[in-house]
């Protein structure tokens, strides 16, 4: 609370500033008050998809996917400062592994879920640990350049991978095959999911991690010279992040129950992921999600109501979106907020 | 090494491409004393800096620090055995708030936000920055930068620190703000070393003068013998000026 408006309520009537300490309460209690909220959303959510058509079911589905992906990317990208430009290998790898697990070896996709997970991060791991001891732009070609040779591989290994055909994920609903008739369980794993990726990059955010991040990415040998071992914070992120969208592949083809290396390795999908975090806000924790929960409705709606007649139409126009995103709010959405709020708010105490 | 010395460097020595910056350079620093570092311009008093705090691996020589050989430890262990630096061309953490940068500073000894935040108010509150703690390092004027770079080097609660030109472009007022702040640092028993170009600044503070010229050390000791000596007025002005 600033100090003029501790001086000022002698005159003002009780209900005004017993509102305005509710008001405080809340500012200052809000990210408890938002982890109270998302589980009655989720649950709302969950509902809907249960209960409207089929594309409102898949667009809330669909947008927690991605909403995921660019949250886990956020993490190496956003907090750190770690240009991926491949994270479709992440999650391609998270996808393949527990289709493959699945389709060939009849393991259930929940321990594919684990497995791929644990792929994709190793991956991570692999990429970080010569990239992130360099200076300059080795790590983002490196991711690169991995997408492209995973999507090469998924083409190529054709026994494992099925070729350019893909990977058809036999359908026997039920819980153990996390396989489902209806959306809405899909909506209940996404939505745990991505709240755990939330989750995660909240409790980085809030601590040494997070700190020590954000020194990396504004100044790396600053940041040593302030104790900051930066090899070891950008890995763990890098690892994390890889990780996280590892797991959101397994699920997600569990959801489509069909995989080709264009759609889960294409590099559409990695300039999606950074597209969502960058128009939403990088580097902060809801930045992605805000970018996501615009952006994919926006781009599902073109595609439905254009998509047939004026094919292409929709890329176009989420084109626009972005560059206007860009040209308007540098910052992304999320730093439009916030320096709207904060100039609202010192325009009131100043009255 | 005895107990009270903290820094023991011998032989040290640094080459690029040609140039030798620093030539065999040998000094040894006790607990509580605050050492200048002067000399012309390229005398190698930054590459000094930055061998010692392990931004920059020697070609020959060692370094020792809190009795033990750190010679190839990099910067972030440098730092977290308690050492801290600052930049001679300020490096805020521009995205971040002033108590950011400062907390930054704070995680290289401790795990806990809240013990961080405190010792980097503290820190702020030393060099008369708490009143700015919200804003933007970006948006700092160069003085207040400074400051913040000297705050943040604090958090690390470090037992040798070294500042590398942190007047040179500073009013007189923060200049004098400046001096008090080395100071009060300097009485609670943080061991410092100093390279500055202020010379009368330096005069004031200093309980102990290193000269640099062509990377090697021309002389050391008391800043009134030091300063008077011939190959130091030479090193500075030029021979024509040394009266004999």
């Amino acid at each position: 609370m600033n100090p003029t408006t501790r001086e000022a309520p002698v005159t003002e009537p009780d209900k005004v500033s017993a509102a305005r300490a509710a008001g405080t309460a809340l500012v200052r209690h809000r990210h408890l008050v938002l982890w109270l909220l998302s589980l009655p959303v989720l649950g709302l959510l969950v509902a809907i998809t249960a209960t409207s058509e089929l594309f409102y079911g898949h667009l809330i589905v669909i947008t927690m996917v991605f909403a995921a992906l660019a949250t886990a990317w956020n993490i190496v990208g956003g907090f750190a400062g770690q240009l991926s430009l491949g994270h479709a290998g992440f999650f391609g790898v998270g996808a393949y592994t527990s289709s493959i697990l699945y389709v060939d070896h009849g393991i259930s996709p929940w321990i594919g879920l684990f497995v791929g997970m644990v792929l994709a991060g190793l991956m991570a791991l692999l990429i970080g640990i010569p990239t992130f001891r360099l200076h300059g732009p080795y790590f983002a070609l490196a991711t690169l350049a991995m997408g492209a040779i995973l999507l090469n591989m998924a083409v190529n290994f054709r026994e494992l991978t099925g070729g350019e055909g893909g990977l058809s994920i036999p359908f026997e609903p039920s819980w153990a095959n996390m396989t489902f008739a209806d959306r809405w369980p899909y909506a209940i794993i996404m939505g745990i999911f991505l709240l755990i990726c939330l989750g995660v990059s909240f409790v980085i955010a809030n601590t040494r991690l997070g700190y020590q991040l954000a020194a990396v990415r504004e100044d790396e040998e600053a940041a040593r010279a302030l104790g900051v071992n930066s090899a070891r914070v950008k890995l763990i992120a890098g690892t994390v992040s890889g990780l996280l969208a590892g797991g959101v592949g397994a699920i997600y083809a569990q959801y489509i129950l069909f995989i080709n290396p264009e759609s889960v390795f294409g590099i559409n999908v990695s300039i999606q992921i950074i597209v969502l975090a960058v128009v939403g806000g990088s580097g902060v924790v809801l930045g992605p999600l805000i970018g996501a929960l615009i952006l994919v409705p926006a781009s599902q709606f073109l595609l439905r109501d254009f998509g047939g007649d004026l094919p292409g139409l929709h890329t176009l126009v989420y084109g626009i979106v972005v560059i206007v995103v860009v040209l308007f709010a540098p910052r992304g959405v999320h730093g439009l907020i916030r320096s709207t709020v904060e100039r609202l708010t010192a325009h009131r105490s100043r009255r | 090494m005895t107990d009270d010395l903290i820094l023991r460097v011998s032989g040290l020595t640094k080459r690029f491409g040609g140039v030798t910056a620093v030539n065999s350079v040998d000094i040894e620093l006790r607990r509580g004393e605050l050492l200048a570092l002067l000399g012309p311009n390229g005398a190698g008093k930054s590459s000094l800096f930055n061998l010692i705090a392990g931004a920059v691996k020697p070609d020959a020589g060692t370094i020792e620090a809190f009795g033990q050989d750190v010679t190839a430890d990099p910067a972030h262990k440098m730092c977290a055995q308690g050492l801290a630096r600052t930049f001679q061309i300020v490096r805020p953490l521009a995205g971040l708030s002033v108590l950011d940068n400062a907390m930054v500073g704070a995680f290289a000894k401790t795990h806990s936000v809240r013990e961080a935040q405190r010792r980097a108010s503290t820190a702020l509150e030393l060099v008369g920055l708490a009143h700015l703690s919200a804003t933007k390092a970006g948006s700092l004027t160069l003085g207040f930068r400074k400051r913040l770079e000297v705050a943040r080097a604090l958090a690390t609660q470090p037992q040798l620190l070294l500042l590398d030109e942190m007047m040179a472009g500073l009013n007189p007022a923060e200049l004098d703000k400046f001096i008090d702040v080395l100071r009060s640092v300097h009485r609670e028993g943080v061991t410092l070393i100093v390279v500055e170009h202020v010379v009368h600044a330096v005069m004031q503070l200093a309980t102990r003068i290193v000269v640099m010229a062509q990377g090697r050390k021309i002389a050391d000791g008391e800043p009134r013998t030091v300063m008077a000596s011939p190959d130091v007025v030479a090193a500075y002005l030029g021979d024509e000026y040394v009266v004999a």
